[in-house]
């Protein structure tokens, strides 16, 4: 592009840049954890889709990544329907780094989300040293885009916003009701939100990589040796990005081994763990993995 | 309600110090940190000043 092109209003504080949206796997994107293309029965304060926790009480439900087509675009989204009904309520959030929050600013989050539950709408903890729930959406069972201004100013503690059936307590949920939303954006402004920010597959799993890793592959060589003794060997397990926090490992020993019985991960670091294997026969054999996860999630 | 179920905690032992805790969460062996930060060790930290939950040694 030629400079001559370049207007000053490019580079204006009001022009849409990228980087924008604090939220992440907004889109819905990423899955690390499994493939939940089917509906599959949710736990509570556990998480499915990378980064999201479910939210919910009293209320039996499944958790599902959908592909939907909103004004002709076609997106993941993530759905949430009860198969119990109770006082209670369903939902999702997401829990924010402090230190991602420009604390002070103006705030607003916004996404497409199409509900049949009266009292679905958006809310957050901890902004402000509060919680607070937006207004309802329509719930109409219709796709609609909302937006809802947050003031982040006096936010001492990782917040989360999210999705929830809640009003000043717990409602009346029917087996049946659901929420399905996507681009989930969370952006300093103070006025609309921006049209959502898409990012590359490969970008948004490095930062769900932060929180969470998992290797699924079966049979993953780690490596042989020659033991003249039995024992427990020891063998660094790199991670693709620095996380979060020191997570927690879980790995499972590999069907092609030979002579181990038995393995586990423990870090020291965000930037690696160490396996243990033990040998439980002198000589050459070799050792493989099978799922390894670390989780150093909020 | 953030509560994990921990059904066993037991200390592992690297070098002669206490490198990390062996877990049952959720039904799930789990190697935790011995880091604050993390939200399994947080919660561990959490149900043994509860007083229910304790740390075995290694």
């Amino acid at each position: 592009m030629a400079l001559s092109t370049i207007q000053n209003n490019s580079f204006a504080d009001t022009a849409v840049h990228g980087f924008r949206n604090i939220v992440v796997n907004g889109g819905l994107i990423v899955s690390q954890r499994g493939d939940y293309t089917s509906a599959t029965s949710y736990s509570g304060e556990t998480y499915y889709l990378d980064r999201w926790k479910m939210w919910q009480a009293s209320v039996s439900g499944t958790v599902q990544q959908t592909t939907v087509t909103i004004n002709g675009v076609t997106k993941k989204a993530m759905k949430i329907v009860a198969t119990s009904s109770a006082t209670g309520f369903i939902g999702t959030r997401q829990k924010i780094e402090l230190q991602n929050i420009p604390v002070g600013v103006n705030l607003v989050a916004s996404c497409w989300v199409r509900s049949n539950n009266a009292y679905t709408r958006f809310r957050y903890n901890d902004f402000g040293g509060s919680d607070a729930n937006s207004p309802v959406f329509t719930n109409d069972g219709n796709w609609e885009k909302v937006s809802f201004s947050i003031d982040s100013s006096s936010t001492t503690v990782n917040p989360s916003i999210g999705l929830i059936t809640y009003d000043t307590g717990m409602v009346s949920v029917t087996s049946g009701d659901y929420i399905e939303f996507t681009d989930f954006q969370l952006e300093i402004s103070s006025g609309s939100p921006t049209p959502f920010e898409h990012r590359p597959y490969g970008d948004e799993l490095a930062r769900c990589q932060r929180y969470f890793y998992q290797d699924s592959t079966s049979n993953h060589f780690l490596r042989s040796f020659n033991a003249s003794s039995t024992g427990d060997w020891y063998e660094d397990y790199p991670l693709p990005v620095p996380m979060r926090a020191t997570p927690t490992w879980t790995a499972q020993l590999g069907g092609d081994v030979s002579k181990v019985n038995a393995v586990s991960i423990l870090g020291r670091t965000n930037k690696s763990g160490y396996v243990i294997f033990t040998v439980n026969s002198t000589g050459e054999g070799y050792c493989s993995l099978n799922t390894v996860t670390a989780d150093a999630e909020l | 309600m953030d509560e994990m179920n921990i059904t066993s905690a037991q200390y592992f032992v690297f070098n002669g110090r206490n490198d990390g805790i062996k877990a049952t969460i959720d039904g799930v062996e789990m190697s935790v940190p011995l880091d604050p930060a993390n939200r399994h060790y947080a919660e561990i930290l959490r149900q043994v000043e509860a007083g229910v939950l304790t740390i075995q040694e290694a």
